[in-house]
């Protein structure tokens, strides 16, 4: 039986409002898990952005979860929840009956019963992936599971415009340096000085 | 002699240990050196938990983020507990914690501006897909300080 709705409508404008007045990816990726954390009343959220060369999961931001889970070892895509690589997300229900998890022995050890992995794609192409885990088992709710990948498609949006200015800013900071600060950068719109 | 202010930003990752054991393989038995340890967090988000029912809940639910800031504040004191423990003098280590304003280099960068500190230690940076999300903290620090030794354990 699935569980109950939580992600009402309100809680979806409050936790997108929240995010979008976040003026940097960190800050933004940070309240997204503690709001996820709080509106889902579960364990933990994380979220990874994807390595393309190596095919790893790399910590962005996490909420809930301990220093020794965050660094049990490599995550690697393909043997961790790997229908994320199809862009598909993946419901570990009950860890304990589920041969997709890479970590489960260090995953009961943090007191996790399910997993809920959401990828994050831009373009079609997978970037990353927004990770929740419970610490029950957990029959996802089909509308929480619409409304997180409608929030998973916002990060993505989010971290490729971010990506985009992180290189106009390097480019910047070069042309900067050869003009000697004669140049200055009106871009983005809202920027602060 | 002159006093040398010593920054470290914690953050309390593994890179982060090896930070102190540089400090105390470094630094201990020295008397003229001030060791600040630095954590900045993000602040709680900017949401309005009485705007109806279901926020009230929601933000019942916002205690433990709070528990979570205490938490890290307790995990700071003990980090500059381990130094008393390894030698330093109650007077040579002091810690900052505070929420963050703005960007974790633009934070260093001002307190290193206003504390006057000499030595700033860094800890490794972040896994690299993540810099291109979020730029690199060392690239931003390193190219605005003037006359600060900055140390990169690895």
């Amino acid at each position: 039986m699935q569980s109950e709705v939580r992600i009402t409508i309100n809680t979806f404008k409050a936790v997108t409002k929240a995010i979008a007045k976040s003026d940097n990816l960190d800050n933004m990726c940070h309240h997204l898990t503690e709001l996820l954390v709080a509106a889902l009343g579960i364990k933990g959220c994380a979220v990874y952005v994807l390595d393309t060369d190596t095919k790893q999961l790399e910590l962005l931001a996490s909420f809930g979860l301990s220093p020794k889970y965050l660094t049990k070892g490599p995550v690697l895509a393909k043997k961790s929840l790997a229908a994320n690589l199809e862009g598909k997300p993946v419901i570990v229900r009950d860890v304990a009956k589920d041969d997709n998890v890479q970590y489960p022995e260090q995953a009961r050890e943090e007191g996790i019963a399910a997993i809920l992995s959401i990828p994050i794609t831009f373009l079609d192409e997978l970037i990353g992936a927004l990770r929740l885990y419970h610490h029950q088992v957990w029959d996802v709710n089909d509308q929480d599971l619409d409304s997180l990948q409608l929030l998973a498609e916002n990060v993505g949006l989010a971290m490729s415009y971010t990506s985009l200015c992180n290189a106009v800013y390097a480019i910047e900071e070069v042309i900067q340096s050869i003009a000697g600060g004669r140049c200055p950068l009106h871009w983005p719109p809202g920027r602060k000085a | 002699m002159a006093l040398q202010k010593i920054l470290v930003p914690y953050n309390f990752t593994a890179y982060d240990q090896k930070a102190l054991d540089f400090l105390i393989n470094t630094y201990l038995n020295r008397e003229d050196v001030q060791i600040t340890l630095f954590h900045a967090y993000t602040p709680l988000p900017p949401v309005d938990f009485e705007a109806n029912p279901e926020m009230k809940k929601m933000g019942s639910g916002m205690a433990f983020l709070s528990d979570e800031i205490r938490r890290k504040e307790g995990g700071i004191q003990f980090t500059k507990d381990f130094l008393l423990e390894s030698g330093f003098s109650p007077s040579q280590v002091g810690y900052v914690f505070k929420a963050k304003e703005k960007g974790v280099a633009e934070e260093i960068i001002d307190l290193i501006n206003k504390g006057h500190y000499r030595v700033l230690v860094l800890s490794r940076q972040a896994a690299k897909v993540n810099r291109m999300f979020t730029r690199s903290v060392h690239a931003r620090i390193l190219s605005t300080l003037k006359g600060v030794t900055v140390c990169i354990p690895t």
